[in-house]
């Protein structure tokens, strides 16, 4: 698999925002939309193929932190600095749900659940909260308050609720059987990224590491590091793609790099950053490619960051 | 010792003789003096000791004199000796002695009350005290008022009046002289004449003699002054007993001016503010002291009593009345040309000298200072160094130090650390580097190059290194993965541990820095596995001081240093695994499993209304955040510690320990509306009615010795009369239960079976007389064998007879032919497997199915078989194994019905095949149509037969159980009422009464036997095999010959007696036997009784 071409061609660069871009989804299934979430409070909707501008959401007062796609593609969950958490119409861009309770901005959004009927919500505030979206109740299901310290990702991967933490843990709730699993890495997590089959997990750290762990064991299956890549105080994600072959992730100094997983070695580093080959400068905090998102489908990726832009990666052919 | 005896019992006791001094008050007086009685200061035994109170009341009473009983003998000791109970030695805790004896007055008052309290104290004497430094702000007063004013007597007073003095009397001896006023009386000796003491005045003003100065406003320095006497009255107070602040009235104020001021104005209107002329008060008598001493005198009155008076006049503006013709204290003028100052001799504040001028060129002979260095800047010892211009040789020469040979460090350096340093440095144009060896002296030794190795030797604590070691004997050690490192932390332990000396050894491919990383490594990795006593004390902080009292100020403590998490410490060290993971209970909302469509586990929370359910959850956490990883490693290292590879499973029992608390909680909580338990709900084991209602054991104990094999210790409660109707209802729905639940139990077993042989073997038959038989059957062959068989009976009743109408087959005994290839019992015991497995006989090693050879059979064209059920010819047979030999013939099917279930089976086929079924299983062979049919038949015989060996409890059957225990009860509640205590039950196959036996049932009512035994065994029932015989009337006669020697046998269910009922139940038991006996009666075969 690793043999396979990882698509390094940056396609498309999306621009327009006004401010740096946090969060960055595709569309489930094929990939047909980009949507990105950016600091300047509005949600838009790309279509990656063409870089075009399809829609933009704006319901958020504050900057937009994280969102995630329903399977079936007609709402998505976004959250950001007001500290409340928005389920979204894809069709009529409006919000369905405006879940308050958080009390700290809201740093990680995930849907979970049969039919993705909740949202899963990790805050600054410490807590994971989990919202029915379902019933019209305005109170979270369930609150979820083991972090010690501001939550920075959650995932969802069948019944078990990923949440990473500042305080340097990921707990892996286990609705199964009822219990939690803490797993401790050291530094903050600012990226928890399940495989597909949920038997390990992606974390990034402020160690400037990104490590596979073993969901089961909680070994570390391969630590992931380059000495171009940076992760030491931004949150910064990364994402596993080619069907978890490789592990992406964002660098504070503009790149974007790749990782074979099975190897651990580096397959691929890429300049997110406009001509980052040239520029001598020392990287600032709008080099900082702070999201990654990978489509399985269309073999395409995005990454997006501090300067704005996303840029959407695929092949030539 | 002697009891004391009150003051009123010792006035009173007026018997005794008068000893005892009236005025001897003091101390505890003697005791009466009686001659007869005993001294009452001698010794009294202390058994005859009373302690009395101060009326002479009894102190101490027994219980029945309405008191208490103290101590030992009425004291407070005991026989050892008197202890204090709480023994305080002086020697360390003088000082707090007094302090920590019961609650202080202050340990009540609140933070008002102790404001007020410290209001109040202040210090001060406790009257006006004569002397210097008195309490009182005084203002400014004279010196000699400050010196000796008094208020109290002072000892001085004192010792004067002793001596005679009295006040207004002048001190020394007395003067003879006369009375005043009588010139010519005789002499008296008078107290002389008080003189006055010398009083300073300093002038401080510029006003004119004797004019005091209008009063006004002025700050007053202190709230109250005291009133400060006249001149005179100053004066003479110096030898004045008490001067008295009653007498002295207030001062005017004397006023210049018109109008009333603010100060001035008394308040009443009536008064005509410029009416009043300026009031200047002079004074107008000269030498008025006359008056003023009258009053002096009076001013003794009452000393006591001292009153504050406001006066806001200064010291200095004192009038001074009759200044100028003022005697000296000896009542004589003063000197021509002097007058008596009157200016209050006062020190002021602000007359300080200045500082002696220092003479020009005055210099100290002390100074330190030498002139010439004064100005030298300080300068270190560095600065010295480089403003020094010595090199290290002549410095070497100046210490005396030995030359080193004349090299630079760069000839000893190796030429890589010279490039580090021209790296370092920037600078190439540094000498050479000739990596020589020290000079000689000056190598490092080897002990020296160790000594320098043991320096990166991180320490390790001894326990725990020898703790860490011991975990490592014990159970686990990290490193698992890498021998060689384990062994090296291995010797670090035992070296830090004292078990080794030597230095740890460094692996060739290692540097020296990669290797002292490696055993700071190890040193923390010790640190980390420490074991659990380690941890356990880590996690408990010795308290530092003695336990505060509320009232103690907070001490400044330093927050505790957070101890590093293991996790975290591992984490650090990237071992990631079992160190960094901890599993612990949280509580999913049962909600939010059902939106995740998972199952809620255990411990699921309660649905939330929102924030109420879930902070119970999270409080939960976060009551156990605190300690939640020290905690979950804490358990690893325990579980580790023991090598338990399945260590994570016990941490989930342990998780699931954890919930057992919520878990209940949560199931006590939740009440169902729909459903009242009390009177929907199962009705409770009979157990329990046996302990609430008690057993009536008692009342036929003597019949319990009785061994009685149909007893059941049912004690049910009497009920009311019961409802026949109902009963009859219950009766048959029990029945139907019974039969039902019994329907159920069924084997999966078939009654017969039928397979091709799935590859050929041939037997090579060898008939007797004729010889080997070729397969597949010729004509020639069958023709020979028909030659050597004779015509095959069949049994009826217990006959045996030929009859061509109903079986016309050729049949060989089995000891008339041999099979004579080996192999083919190979293909048989195949056979037999198959049959088996297919008729459901359990086979196992105490049972096996053997076919028993029994016939040859040939069936010619038109051979066939009526419909019959073999006789079972050997005992444990149970049924019939038949081998179709190739042989090319039509028809001649087997048919097989058993309870209206129909088989059919085609042999017709060349290709060999077997069939087999139970004995009982009525078949019927049809007419051969054409060709021969040649078969081998085998008895299935179960080889050795006992009772079976499969577990009863796998023959658990709920519905049965259930019913049964219906039935139980049904009975219990109507036991007056008829009650049918046996029920039947038809097995599904036939049995001859030698088969009537347990273990030689067959496939279903095997296991329904099984079943019921294993229930009757547990309830009481009695359970039993019986034979039945159905006649048949009016039918054809020839019909039924078959089925009048069929017996039907049926299970018998024997009712549990109840042992309340226990006459009665005899001769039930005996009615019932006679039942079943009758029931078997055509038959008469001995019942086979299984319970027994």
């Amino acid at each position: 698999m690793s043999t396979s071409a990882f698509p390094s061609t940056p396609l498309v660069r999306l621009t327009g925002h006004n401010g740096p871009v946090h969060a960055l989804a595709f569309s489930s299934g094929s990939g047909q939309y980009l949507l990105t979430g950016s600091q300047d409070r509005h949600i838009r909707l790309f279509n990656p193929a063409s870089g075009k501008l399809i829609q933009k959401f704006s319901a958020h007062g504050y900057e937009v932190l994280d969102l995630d796609v329903s399977a079936d593609n007609a709402r998505f969950v976004s959250g950001g600095g007001d500290k409340t958490v928005f389920l979204w119409d894809v069709a009529s861009a409006q919000t369905l749900r405006r879940w308050q309770g958080h009390v700290g901005r809201v740093n990680a959004v995930a849907f979970g659940g049969e039919g993705d009927g909740v949202c899963v919500s990790g805050s600054f505030d410490g807590t994971v909260k989990v919202w029915d979206g379902r019933s019209r109740s305005e109170r979270a299901i369930m609150s979820l308050g083991e972090a010690r310290d501001s939550v920075s990702c959650v995932a969802v991967r069948g019944h078990e609720v990923f949440a990473g933490s500042v305080d340097g843990k990921v707990r892996v709730y286990d609705l199964g059987s009822g219990f939690v699993e803490t797993d401790v890495l050291g530094e903050s997590v600012t990226s928890v990224c399940p495989t597909k089959a949920g038997d390990a997990y992606l974390v990034s750290t402020l160690d400037s590491k990104v490590r596979l762990m073993d969901r089961g064991s909680g070994a570390c299956l391969q630590v992931f590091g380059d000495e171009g890549f940076v992760n030491e105080s931004y949150r910064v994600r990364s994402t596993m793609g080619m069907a978890d072959a490789v592990a992406i992730s964002g660098s504070e100094d503009g790149r974007v790099v790749v990782w074979d997983v099975l190897t651990g070695k580096v397959k691929d580093r890429l300049w997110h950053k406009r001509d980052g080959e040239k520029s001598k400068a020392a990287s600032t905090k709008k080099d900082a490619v702070s999201a990654v998102a990978w489509n399985q489908m269309r073999k395409m990726w995005a990454s997006a960051g501090g300067d704005g832009e996303a840029v959407v990666w695929g092949s030539v052919d | 010792m002697s009891s004391k005896r009150s003051r009123a019992a010792y006035e009173s006791d007026s018997a005794a003789p008068p000893q005892h001094a009236p005025y001897a008050v003091y101390g505890t007086p003697l005791p009466a003096y009686d001659p007869d009685a005993r001294d009452d200061g001698s010794y009294v035994p202390i058994w005859k000791q009373e302690v009395t109170d101060e009326r002479g009341r009894k102190r101490l009473h027994g219980a029945f004199s309405g008191g208490f009983s103290a101590g030992y003998f009425n004291t407070v000791g005991s026989k050892e000796g008197w202890t204090p109970a709480t023994f305080v030695s002086s020697r360390s805790n003088r000082a707090k002695d007094g302090k920590q004896q019961g609650p202080k007055p202050e340990d009540f008052m609140d933070e008002e009350d102790l404001a007020e309290q410290a209001e109040s104290q202040k210090l001060e004497t406790q009257n006006a005290f004569a002397g210097l430094g008195s309490a009182e702000e005084g203002g400014q007063r004279g010196m000699f008022a400050d010196l000796f004013r008094n208020t109290g007597e002072t000892m001085g007073v004192k010792l004067l009046q002793r001596m005679g003095w009295r006040q207004g009397q002048g001190v020394g001896p007395k003067v003879k002289r006369r009375a005043e006023g009588d010139a010519k009386g005789e002499l008296h000796a008078f107290a002389p004449e008080n003189s006055r003491m010398i009083s300073f005045h300093r002038k401080t003003d510029r006003k004119g003699l004797g004019f005091a100065g209008e009063g006004k406003l002025e700050p007053n320095d202190g709230a109250a002054t005291t009133e400060e006497p006249d001149g005179d009255e100053r004066d003479a107070r110096i030898l004045q007993s008490k001067h008295s602040k009653l007498t002295s009235k207030p001062k005017k104020t004397k006023k210049t001016g018109f109008g009333v001021g603010v100060l001035n104005d008394n308040g009443s209107d009536e008064e005509d503010a410029y009416a009043m002329g300026p009031q200047i008060s002079y004074n107008r008598i000269i030498g008025g002291d006359k008056k003023k001493k009258g009053g002096l005198t009076a001013s003794n009155a009452n000393p006591t009593v001292a009153k504050p008076v406001f006066s806001s006049r200064k010291p200095t503006q004192r009038p001074a009345a009759s200044t100028g013709f003022r005697k000296c204290h000896d009542g004589r003028l003063p000197l021509d040309g002097f007058v008596l100052s009157l200016a209050p001799l006062t020190i002021l504040e602000e007359t300080k000298y200045p500082a002696p001028v220092i003479p020009e060129g005055w210099s100290s002979s002390k100074s330190s200072v030498k002139p010439g260095e004064s100005n030298a800047a300080f300068q270190s010892t560095a600065d010295a160094a480089k403003a020094s211009s010595l090199d290290p040789k002549s410095r070497a020469a100046m210490l005396g130090e030995q030359q080193l040979p004349g090299k630079s460090i760069f000839d000893f350096l190796s030429p890589a650390a010279r490039d580090r340093l021209v790296a370092a440095s920037g600078k190439s144009n540094l000498p050479q580097a000739l990596g020589e060896g020290a000079p000689a002296g000056f190598e490092a030794s080897e002990a020296d190059k160790r000594r320098t190795m043991w320096d990166l030797v991180p320490a390790i604590d001894k326990q725990t290194a020898a703790a860490a070691l011991q975990r490592g004997i014990s159970g686990w050690m990290p490193y698992a993965e890498d021998e060689d490192k384990r062994i090296r932390y291995r010797y670090l332990l035992e070296l830090r541990a004292g078990l080794q000396s030597n230095l740890p050894e460094r692996p060739r491919t290692f540097s020296v820095d990669e290797w002292a990383k490696e055993l700071g490594e190890f040193a923390h990795a010790a640190e980390v596995f420490k074991p659990i006593s380690g941890l356990m004390a880590s996690r408990f902080t010795s308290s530092s001081s003695a336990p505060k009292l509320a009232s103690d100020a907070p001490e400044p403590t330093s927050t505790p240093q957070k101890e590093e998490d293991p996790a975290e410490k591992a984490a650090k060290m990237g071992m990631y695994g079992p160190l960094t993971r901890s599993r612990l209970p949280f509580y999913p909302t049962r909600l939010l499993c059902k939106r995740f469509n998972v199952k809620p586990p255990a411990n699921a929370g309660v649905d939330p209304g929102g924030a109420s359910g879930a902070p119970g959850a999270a409080t939960v956490n976060a009551n156990k955040r605190l300690d939640v990883v020290s905690q979950a490693s804490l358990d690893r290292m325990m579980q580790e510690a023991n090598l338990k590879p399945a260590g994570f499973v016990s941490g989930d029992t342990e998780g699931v320990e954890a919930n057992a608390g919520p878990t209940t909680q949560q199931q006590s909580a939740r009440v169902d509306v729909e459903k009242n338990d009390a009177l929907e709900g199962q009705r409770a084991g009979e157990a329990v009615f046996k302990a609430i209602f008690g057993s009536d054991d008692e009342e036929d104990q003597e019949e319990e010795e009785e061994e009685d094999g149909f007893d059941l210790n049912l004690n049910l409660p009497p009920r009311d009369p019961p409802d026949l109707a109902r009963i009859a209802r219950d009766r048959e729905s029990i029945k139907d239960d019974i039969r039902d639940a019994l329907e159920d139990i069924d084997s999966k077993g078939s009654f017969a079976a039928f397979s091709h042989l799935p590859s050929f073997v041939d037997p090579q038959l060898k008939v007797d007389p004729c010889g080997p038989i070729k397969m597949p059957l010729q004509d020639v062959d069958a023709s020979r064998i028909i030659a050597a068989s004779h015509q095959a009976p069949f049994g009826k009743g217990e006959q045996i007879i030929v009859d061509r109408a109903v079986r016309r087959t050729w049949e060989l005994n089995h000891d008339q032919f041999t099979i004579e290839n080996p192999q083919f019992a190979e293909v048989l015991s195949q056979a037999v497997d198959y049959c088996s497995q297919e008729l459901s006989i359990e086979t196992n090693s105490e049972h096996t199915v053997e076919a028993q050879p029994y016939k040859l059979l040939l069936y010619e064209k038109g051979a066939l078989f009526k419909p019959h059920t073999d006789t079972e010819k050997t005992p444990g047979m149970f049924g019939t194994l038949v081998i179709c030999l190739p042989s090319k013939h039509e028809g001649g099917q087997i048919i097989l019905t058993q309870n209206g279930e129909q088989k059919r089976f085609s042999t017709a086929q060349c290709q060999p095949s077997f069939a087999c079924w139970y004995s009982d299983v009525t078949h019927e062979i049809k007419e051969v149509a054409s060709g021969y049919r040649l078969v081998l038949t085998y008895n299935l015989v179960r080889t050795r037969s006992g009772t079976a060996t499969s577990d009863p409890r796998s023959l658990r059957h709920e519905p049965l159980r259930a019913a049964l225990h219906r039935w139980l009860r049904m009975q219990a509640i109507s036991y007056s009422a008829p009650v049918s205590y046996e029920l039947m039950y038809m097995l599904e196959h036939q049995y001859t009464d030698a088969s009537l036996r347990l273990d030689s049932l067959k496939g279903p009512d095997l296991a329904k036997a099984k079943v019921l035994k294993r229930f009757a065994d547990e309830m009481g029932f009695a359970v039993f095999l019986a034979s039945m015989e159905r006649e048949v009337s009016g039918g054809c006669e020839k019909t039924t010959i078959l089925t009048t020697i069929t017996v039907v046998r049926e299970v018998v269910i024997g009712m549990p007696l109840m042992k309340r009922k226990r006459k009665r139940k005899r001769k039930r038991r005996m009615r019932m036997r006679t039942r079943v006996e009758r029931a078997v009666a055509p038959m008469l075969s001995p019942m086979n009784l299984i319970a027994a």
